[in-house]
């Protein structure tokens, strides 16, 4: 018994170094599944693709395939090269469908949504990326450089984003909790009462525990509005504005009424913008760069400016 | 006049919806996502209205979230709450139309295109707690009732078939002027969770500034409203019957159309789009106490305060700390409530 389990595990070995020798580098056509579990026949090595999602476009150049990107979704807008690529509309209030098959793609790379649908019957396989933390960033950028040929590019650029996530938390792994700021991290704060602020699950929350720094609104899940109670209760070290980019600074935090002004964080000045949320937000390859802001915000002490 | 009652029935219905409302005001003060202990909270409370201080035995942060963040934000809601049923009497009786609510002469409209520019400029202001966005609402209601009065006017009078009209024609352009901006500006789209929370409605009171300025405006408006109320019963009696007994129809049109709309847009300012409370409280203490405006228009106020503290607190402690937008909470308990008064009283109801 235990003999035949012992050869089944080294013929699956056998089968899999194989397998592994006859990808290479090379595109291999198939049968995979995407982030929502579907299973989607990609093209070997496709040359005309279409993406529907700003971070696609991103990790996409980060392979080298931006020239063959045949269409974008509105909000692609990085690297520069990417404005100049056509424009086919946005989840809301939506894509054209006509302007996308237009462009006859052989894939289409797409965020979630109701397009997915739409354009199943159309025959151009569509294949979906949505990963929910940092990990599975890398697994979306190995799946990309897979169907496209650029297996070694994309493990080089998975390796370093590794290492730079390693080089922030090498530093801030070994906190204690006493040493973790807690931090309140603003999205909006139209109404000040209760402004909306990111949970569980959120690309922010996973990179404030990486940058060393203790989310108060990780009890929920999601984008929510808090209670304005909430955060006098928590009482944060530290307040993170990601709503700088609609002119929110941080010197006006503590003008909005004195419940605010009394919180630490204002009275001891640790109020920071984050002056491009695409950094902390997208699921592109910048999320890294996101990361080391972050880092530098929270704890400065660790991480000297540009280092 | 045979529906008109006595004062004195009237004085016991206004002293216990007045206790109603102190209740609703104690209860939604002690309660919060952040417990605290109800003796704390009146000794807080006491600490700072008396000269005799309790020795603190709570946190300091406890003090702040009652004295300037929780007490601020229910005495806000009942403001709301008045201001909202205030106003949705005077419509209701001025149009004498039972689906008026305050909104139906384009406020919610114009706020809502006031929020929405708000949101787009890139500047945070911040005077006495009030953002851009209470200020354009502001604005934003006020002119649209007054583009609406203008339009329907003419020569000299202005029928309530042509308000309601006006009122319902212009609205729809300032809701498709608002959705077209949110749909080609990428500022307004990645705010849209905030665009939202103003249409859902949520008490935005962050602290006394705004209620020193809002305050004041709707506790004087409920007041001329109860003053001017025997000109309001005597609408019931269509326009000619008003002018019979000796009321200026049009000049008094105007009035009321001026303070109904001055009520919902200080109430938007703080609170964005609440539904049901103008529209349904009006209506649920007309089957009570019967249509006179002299009782009806301080019942309502101040039910609709105590209904509105009560939502509230329900909106921000159901899924504590999450909040709710209160909006959905005042039409999830306000709907069962009347349509259980509407069942019971049994009889035809008529405005």
């Amino acid at each position: 018994m235990r003999k035949s389990i012992l050869i089944a595990l080294l013929l699956l070995l056998v089968i899999a170094s194989l397998g592994l020798a006859a990808c290479g580098n090379e595109s291999s056509s198939g049968t995979l599944i995407d982030d929502e579990g579907r299973e989607v026949s990609v093209p070997a090595n496709p040359q005309r693709i279409v993406s529907l999602g700003a971070p696609i476009t991103e990790i996409l150049f980060a392979l080298d395939l931006g020239d063959r990107i045949v269409a974008t979704d509105d909000y692609s807008d990085y690297p520069d090269e990417a404005k100049s690529i056509a424009k086919v509309g946005a989840p809301w209030p939506g894509f054209s469908t006509e302007t996308i098959l237009n462009q006859e793609p052989d894939l289409i790379l797409s965020s979630k949504g109701t397009i997915v649908r739409e354009l199943e019957p159309y025959g151009v396989p569509v294949f979906v990326l949505q990963p929910s933390d940092i990990a599975g960033i890398y697994e979306d950028i190995r799946l990309i450089g897979r169907m496209s040929g650029k297996k070694k590019q994309a493990s080089d650029l998975v390796d370093s984003l590794t290492a730079r996530v390693s080089g922030v938390t090498d530093k801030t792994g070994s906190l204690t909790d006493e040493q973790k700021p807690t931090v309140y991290y603003e999205i909006d704060a139209t109404n000040p009462t209760s402004p909306y602020t990111v949970g569980s699950g959120t690309f922010q929350d996973e990179l404030i525990a990486l940058a060393g720094g203790n989310n108060i609104g990780d009890t929920q899940s999601g984008w929510y509005q808090i209670s304005m109670e909430a955060i006098a209760d928590a009482d944060p070290d530290m307040i993170i504005l990601e709503d700088y980019q609609y002119g929110v600074s941080p010197e006006s935090v503590g003008a909005r009424s004195p419940a605010w002004a009394g919180l630490s964080a204002v009275k001891n000045g640790r109020v920071y913008a984050v002056e491009d949320s695409d950094l902390t937000s997208l699921y592109g390859p910048r999320i890294v760069d996101g990361l080391e802001v972050l880092a530098r915000m929270i704890h400065p002490e660790l991480f000297s400016e540009g280092g | 006049m045979r529906i008109f009652t006595g004062p004195r029935r009237h004085i016991s219905i206004i002293l216990l919806l007045l206790l109603v409302l102190i209740t609703c005001v104690m209860v939604a003060t002690a309660v919060g996502s952040v417990s605290i202990a109800f003796g704390d909270v009146i000794k807080i409370c006491w600490n700072k209205v008396t000269p005799f201080d309790f020795t603190p035995t709570w946190r300091a942060v406890d003090e702040t979230i009652v004295l300037q963040i929780r007490l601020p934000r229910v005495i806000g809601g009942a403001l709301v709450g008045a201001a909202l049923a205030t106003a949705g009497v005077l419509f209701q009786g001025l149009l004498r139309n039972p689906m008026a609510d305050p909104y139906i002469i384009g406020t919610s409209a114009g706020s809502a295109l006031g929020a929405t520019v708000a949101m787009l400029l890139p500047v945070s202001t911040a005077f006495l707690g009030f953002g851009m966005v209470p200020v354009l609402a502001f604005a934003g209601a006020l002119s649209t009732v007054f583009l609406v009065y203008y339009l329907a006017r003419v020569g000299g009078r202005t029928p309530v078939v042509s308000m309601l009209l006006a009122g319902f024609v212009v609205s729809a352009m300032l809701t498709a002027l608002m959705f077209l901006m949110i749909t080609i500006s990428d500022t307004l789209h990645s705010r849209f969770a905030s665009v939202y929370g103003f249409l859902m409605g949520g008490i935005s009171v962050s602290g006394w500034g705004q209620i020193a300025v809002a305050g004041p405006i709707i506790f004087v408006g409920i007041v001329v409203a109860r003053l001017w109320s025997f000109r309001l019963n005597a609408f019931a009696l269509g326009e000619e019957g008003a002018a019979h007994v000796g009321v200026e129809v049009e000049r008094n049109k105007a009035l009321f159309l001026a303070l109904g709309s001055v009520l919902t847009a200080a109430a938007v300012s703080i609170s964005g789009l609440i539904g049901f409370v103008g529209l349904v409280i009006p209506h649920a203490l007309r089957l009570v106490l019967g249509p006179d405006h002299r009782i009806l228009l301080p019942a309502s106020a101040l039910a609709g305060a105590g209904f509105l503290v009560i939502a509230d607190l329900l909106a921000r402690t159901v899924a504590s700390p999450r909040e709710l937008p209160v909006g959905i909470i005042t039409a999830l308990i306000g709907a069962p409530v009347f349509l259980y008064l509407l069942r019971r009283g049994g009889k035809e109801y008529s405005l």
